[in-house]
């Protein structure tokens, strides 16, 4: 078998010198120059081992399943429950915590003081300095959320007792869950955990749980995805912008919550605290994230990732393939805009798993939907949607049930592929929140930034060494 | 635009490496012209193998949605690239082959063929046609010395009405039949001179037919003549085209008739 | 004097653009060096050497560093700010508005917007050009690797894919190629015909196709096949396929090889293939078996085959001055003035010089000589008779070829023409797409100083050279061959007449 190159009108892609694209031209042939810089940040190795992974039809295959599943997916939100009867494996004595596995005296200060306030709320100490002894102790166990189906936003801690929102993949069956969002100030998530916090805890485990899970029975379910592409239209993009999701999710549940037979004072709280927080929808974004996700996660050899998320200390990503196998790398301290008085130096580094809204191609992905998510970092309008786009050179595809219309109402990206990340040298882009190093003051910014290229790196030369057929 | 998979691949296209501009697009199939010279076509699922078709699920689109003629298409290590942005991995697609019949027709079942089709309305239009008549007697190939089936054909070559013409249709049918009888080295000599005189996607046609290589419904069609009925087959085989279909089983008929004669004895009252 | 030190993270621009950049600016007022590099450890190490560097910086391999030494502040601003623009001013700069022309960052990405896309070429640090070949291979696509310091085992693995998807991997380490009449890398504007080369060496194949054009003849197809390919361990796999390709191609009626000479079991293959692939193969193994000796008798072989008529090697002229004009370079000469100093560009070159002087006067003096006992102590220091490839790693390190840039080849002119042993300077001149624009112009600068300097000295010195290029070459041969006799250059028509007349002139002729 010859090469038919001689019988063909010559087409090369010049990677390299460019002026060997201009001798090209010049001489009747076509060149397609290309922007190119050594892949997977500079790493020699992991560049050696997306060579092997490029055009394998095996890891294609999977991947086109993993992404099947993905667009498949429908998330529902059928109610409200205890995380401790909901989250499979949670035992009585653990609480979960946002990002890739990371040891108690490893954690960043936000999240301690979550977990404290937690460990208070729980019951299982009366006092900061008794919680943590027992969090020293050992006898709580500490674990990812995402080893147990659940998301969280920020230190993302979910204990046994805390409400959660449930919600099923009505396409392929399985749960996820993520707590309800408390709101902006002195909360849990930010690692705050004085009598005000815990008097709004045991509040919405009280109250707020009781009526959503009522007007969520009385709706028979809310499609999450119905609301996100609704919302895509209206100005969010469901990480940093949530408020006309949130609008339309209380607009569902007013009138179901009043003909749920509860107590009108109650229903009144619950619905005055969903309209006074606009990102109350984000912790069910989330939830409806994971469901997509999970659902196209687990096929062998898929190089797809399935979840991006930080814990203060470390960034990790989870890819299809690769099982309950973490991809981590340092999590970067985000250069953003800071609230006045504050700055870098004062930043926790990336924490929470709401990342996840990215990996399904919403949050930063969808930021074509909110430019003014851009002025985070000084662009335009005409640089969110610039980056909308350049997501499409790292996914296998587009989402057609998440539309943007600043793309022509053309479907988001989505479906990281890690060779892609990796062949391109293109990130992941992340709208999010920054929170102050120190647990209980609170968000202090807002940003945009990429994911680590280390993750990427590590992912791809785990596939490379566990190829079908070597 | 997206991405599809191709299913199978027929005789006559590379499936790693080949370049060609999209030629015409229908609602559920496209033709490529290729580098080399022939036609590949890229066709939905419901349509059937044939040599160089590629069958795809479109996925409920139709394929005008896919690309519009002049764009480039392009293989390279079996991935299908379109220039306007779809891909066809062809990397899994079961590689097809026309498969001989088993034997030869058996006499009930090519007269029963003969009545089914000639009694057809695309029959009738045919006969609309003075120079395509002759397709419409089969029966009378039985006794034709080499030469006269020769100057028979030699008319047919581009005539009648359909995007292949009903007469390269006819030949076609004919000349799979030949093939399989062990006859094929008559017609050989005369192709290349009739596929020149004909449509694109004609001589193609023709060529292939020649080596044994047609589309699925006529192949299941000539297995069914060699075992029993052939009504069911040959529905098939007539939905292909508007008048294609028709000709090649006339053609079918026709290649067998000369290389059997008997089968057309004794046929009992005329159509 | 002051200094800045300033990193770009995530900026990539490739190595010759930068060093071009830093050239332009170092010659800005108040600026006494400018290096801007890509931030790997190699690079961090030649600008700590070259002391420029304030400790080490916080940046890696696809971050850009750039270090400004300079007489003040200003000075040093004005030299950051003209790199800055510089580097930002890229077709895919910014981003403001549209984007929909941003270039694709990878050959995937490249094969995704023009999936007629058929061959890559590939120039980037060697460190990523094997990754990059593995994957354009992978994605169906024939291969130019440029880059060279890629592993044999890559080169076989490559290789070995190529022929399994009957794909042609041209190189690592190839310069040159003319596929379809367009030029790919390093290569002449020559003339179409029914003559093919396949050539492990580039400037092997630039001289070959030069000649044909000269003689009349034309090049149907060039195939390269880098550096190593005829080696044992590769196995002349390339130069198999090339040879396979163009026995099967209708618009080649005569072939040519042309290699340094290949490991003995390689070129027993290669020479079985040539006599059974059905035309007529001409080989210049460089002296180690083929018919034709020299590059010069290849293309006279070649065209002899293409018009059916066979050639009279035997008697080819030995050079173009007559008896007279090689009596007056010598009458020229000091009674110490002896040596023959040969400055090349091309490595080729020079293994075919040495190989013509060796016979005629004993050892030849280099930094790849053909004996190990012909080894220069010190390569920048000559001796007797010196044949240098200053395009050598040794010369070459950290910065451009000498076929862009003559500074250093300049430098060395002048430094021979100080010695008083040298008596011929011996010189290429290579044209040609990827070349200097001016090559001529360039040496008669650097010619004009050795002369003063000599004269200075009241000596006098034979530049002897030869143009490998074509009128028709950006650089048009036949004016640049007007510079150079102008600047008093014996010209010869090829590498072969331009050692054999610089012998003459030393004295071992007849």
């Amino acid at each position: 078998m010859s090469s038919d190159l001689f019988h063909s009108d010559l087409s090369v892609v010049n990677v390299g010198l460019g002026s060997f694209a201009d001798a090209i031209d010049g001489a009747g042939g076509q060149a397609i120059r290309t922007d190119w810089r050594p892949p997977a940040g500079g790493d020699v190795d992991a560049g050696a081992a997306v060579a092997a992974l490029i055009n394998d039809a095996q890891i294609d295959a999977a991947n086109e399943t993993a992404f099947a599943n993905y667009l498949a997916a429908q998330p529902i939100l059928e109610g409200v429950g205890r995380a401790g009867d909901c989250l499979p494996g949670m035992g009585e004595r653990t609480i979960t915590h946002s990002g890739p596995p990371v040891a108690w005296q490893d954690m960043c200060g936000p999240v301690k003081g979550a977990i404290i306030g937690a460990i208070i709320y729980e019951g299982w100490a009366a006092d900061e300095a008794v919680a943590q002894a027992l969090a020293d102790s050992g006898e709580v166990t500490f674990a990812p959320c995402h080893h147990h189906n659940a998301v969280g936003p920020m230190a993302g801690i979910i204990s046994p007792s805390m409400p959660v929102w449930i919600v099923k993949n009505s396409s392929s069956g399985n749960m996820s869950y993520c707590t309800l969002n408390e709101g902006l100030g002195r909360v849990l998530r930010f690692g705050a955990f004085d009598g005000e916090v815990l008097e709004r805890l045991n509040w919405m485990q009280d109250v707020l749980a009781r009526v959503m899970d009522a007007a969520l029975d009385v709706l028979g379910g809310i499609d999450i995805k119905t609301i996100m592409a609704q919302a895509l239209h209206m100005g969010d993009e469901v990480h940093n912008r949530n408020a006309a999701a949130t609008s339309l999710l209380i607009k569902a549940l007013i009138p179901a919550a009043l003909r749920s037979g509860l107590d009108q004072a109650e229903i009144a709280a619950a619905i005055e605290f969903m309209a006074g927080n606009d990102h109350f929808f984000l912790n069910i974004s989330m939830a409806g994230c994971k469901s997509m996700l999970d659902a196209a996660h687990g096929i062998a050899g898929s190089t797809i990732v399935t979840a991006m998320s930080r814990n203060g200390v470390e960034f990790g990503i989870r890819v299809s393939g690769a099982g309950d196998q973490w991809f981590t790398a340092e999590a970067p301290v985000v250069d953003g805009l800071y609230f006045p008085g504050y700055s870098m130096a004062d930043a926790a580094p990336d924490l929470g798993d709401s990342a996840i809204t990215e990996t399904a191609g919403l949050g930063g992905f969808a930021m074509a939907a909110s430019p003014a998510i851009v002025q985070f970092v000084g662009g335009t309008p005409a640089d969110a949607i610039l980056r909308s786009r350049e997501m499409q050179q790292i996914t296998l595809g587009r989402n057609p049930a998440l539309t943007l219309p600043a793309l022509n109402f053309g479907g988001t990206a989505a479906a990281i592929d890690v060779r892609k990340v990796a062949d391109q040298s293109v990130l992941p882009i992340i709208n999010t929140g920054i929170a102050h190093k120190e647990a209980g003051i609170g968000q202090i910014g807002a940003g945009i930034t990429r994911a680590p290229m280390e993750c990427f790196a590590k992912a791809v030369r785990w596939a490379a060494d566990n190829k079908a057929g070597g | 635009m997206g991405r599809a998979r191709a299913l199978s691949i027929g005789p006559g296209i590379d499936p790693l490496h080949f370049h060609g501009t999209v030629h015409s697009v229908f609602g559920r199939a496209l033709n490529i012209g290729l580098d080399s010279g022939r036609l590949a076509a890229l066709v939905a699922t419901e349509l059937p193998n044939a040599p160089a078709t590629i069958r795809v699920d479109p996925g409920g689109r139709a394929f005008t949605e896919f690309a519009v003629p002049g764009e480039t298409a392009a293989c390279r290590a079996g991935i299908l690239r379109f220039g306007g942005g779809l891909t066809v991995d062809l990397r899994s697609a079961q590689s097809w082959l026309a498969e001989a019949p088993d034997g030869r027709p058996n006499k009930a079942a090519w007269q029963s063929l003969y009545n089914i089709t000639t009694r057809t309305t695309m029959a009738g239009e045919l006969k609309q046609w003075p120079g395509l008549r002759i397709c419409l007697h089969p029966e009378n190939f039985g006794d034709m010395p080499p030469g006269r089936l020769i100057a028979t054909l030699d008319p047919l070559v581009g005539l009648g009405p359909g995007l292949t013409p009903a007469g390269d249709d006819f030949i076609a049918g004919l000349a799979a039949a030949l093939y399989w009888s062990g006859s094929g080295s008559l017609l050989a000599p005369h192709l290349p001179g009739w596929a020149a005189r004909t449509t694109q996607v004609s001589r193609w046609l023709i060529l292939d037919s020649s080596a044994g290589q047609i589309n699925q419904p006529v192949c299941d069609l000539a297995q069914a003549l060699a075992s029993d009925g052939a009504a069911p087959a040959a529905d098939a085989v007539l939905k292909l085209g508007h008048l294609s279909g028709t000709a090649m089983i006339l053609g079918l008929l026709a290649g067998y008739g000369f290389a059997w004669p008997d089968l057309a004895a004794d046929r009992g009252a005329a159509a | 004097m002051s200094a800045l030190q300033k990193i770009f993270p995530g900026m990539y621009r490739d190595s010759v653009a930068l060093m071009r950049l830093s050239a332009e600016a170092s010659e800005l007022p108040g600026i006494e060096a400018v290096s801007a590099i890509m931030a790997t450890e190699a690079n961090i190490a030649l600008l700590a050497e070259a002391g420029l560097l304030d400790g080490l910086p916080d940046a890696g391999p696809n971050d850009l560093l750039l270090v400004i030494q300079g007489g003040d502040d200003a000075a040093i601003a004005a030299g950051a700010d003209f790199i800055e623009s510089a580097l930002n001013d890229t077709p895919d700069a910014g981003g403001e508005g549209g984007g929909e022309a941003a270039l694709p960052h990878s050959v995937e990405a490249a094969l995704s917007s023009q999936p007629a896309a058929n061959l890559a070429l590939i120039s980037c640090p060697g460190e990523y050009a094997g990754a990059e070949a593995m994957k354009a291979l992978r994605l169906g696509l024939d291969v130019m690797l440029f880059s060279d310091n890629v592993s044999v085992a890559d080169e076989v693995a490559l290789k070995t894919l190529g022929d399994e998807m009957g794909r042609l991997v041209m190189g690592p380490d190839c310069g040159t190629a003319i596929i379809n009449g367009v030029p790919l890398g390093f290569a002449n504007v020559v003339r179409p015909g029914n003559i093919g080369l396949v050539a492990a060496s580039g400037t092997g194949l630039q001289q070959v196709s030069c000649l044909i054009d000269d003689l009349g003849g034309g090049i149907s197809q060039a195939i390269g096949t880098g550096g190593r390919d005829l080696k044992s361990e590769v196995g002349g796999r390339a130069m198999m396929r090339g040879l396979e390709m163009l026995a099967a191609d209708t618009g080649t009626e005569v072939i040519v090889l042309i290699s340094k000479p290949p490991d003995a079991d390689v070129a027993k293959r290669l020479m079985d293939m040539a006599e059974n692939c059905g035309k007529p193969v001409v080989i210049n193994f460089l002296g180690a078996g083929g018919g034709a000796a020299t590059l010069e008798e290849a293309a006279h072989l070649a065209v002899a085959a293409a018009n059916g008529e066979t050639a009279d090697i035997a008697n080819l002229p030995r050079h173009n001055l007559d008896a007279d004009g090689v009596a007056k370079a010598r009458a020229a000469l000091g009674p110490a003035q002896g040596s023959i100093r040969a400055l090349y560009s091309g490595g080729t070159f020079a293994y075919e010089t040495m190989l013509i002087l060796q016979p005629l006067l004993g050892p030849i003096w280099s930094s790849s000589p053909l004996d190990p006992d012909g080894l220069l102590d010190d390569p920048w220091q000559s001796r007797g008779h010196t044949v240098i490839d200053l395009g050598d790693d040794i010369f070459t390190r950290g910065r451009p070829h000498p076929m862009i840039d003559h500074r250093l080849r300049g430098e060395r002119i002048v430094q021979e023409a100080a010695d008083a042993e040298t008596a011929v300077i011996l010189l290429d001149v290579v044209l040609g797409y990827g070349s200097h624009d001016d090559p001529a112009g360039e040496l008669a600068a650097a010619i004009g100083e050795a002369r003063d300097i000599a004269e200075a000295a009241g000596r006098w010195v034979n530049f002897v050279g030869f143009v490998c290029g074509t009128d028709a070459d950006p650089q048009n041969a036949a004016r640049q061959a007007e510079v150079l006799t102008g600047a008093g250059v014996l010209l010869t028509p090829s590498n072969a007449q331009a050692a054999r007349l610089a012998a003459d002139i030393v004295g071992s002729g007849p």
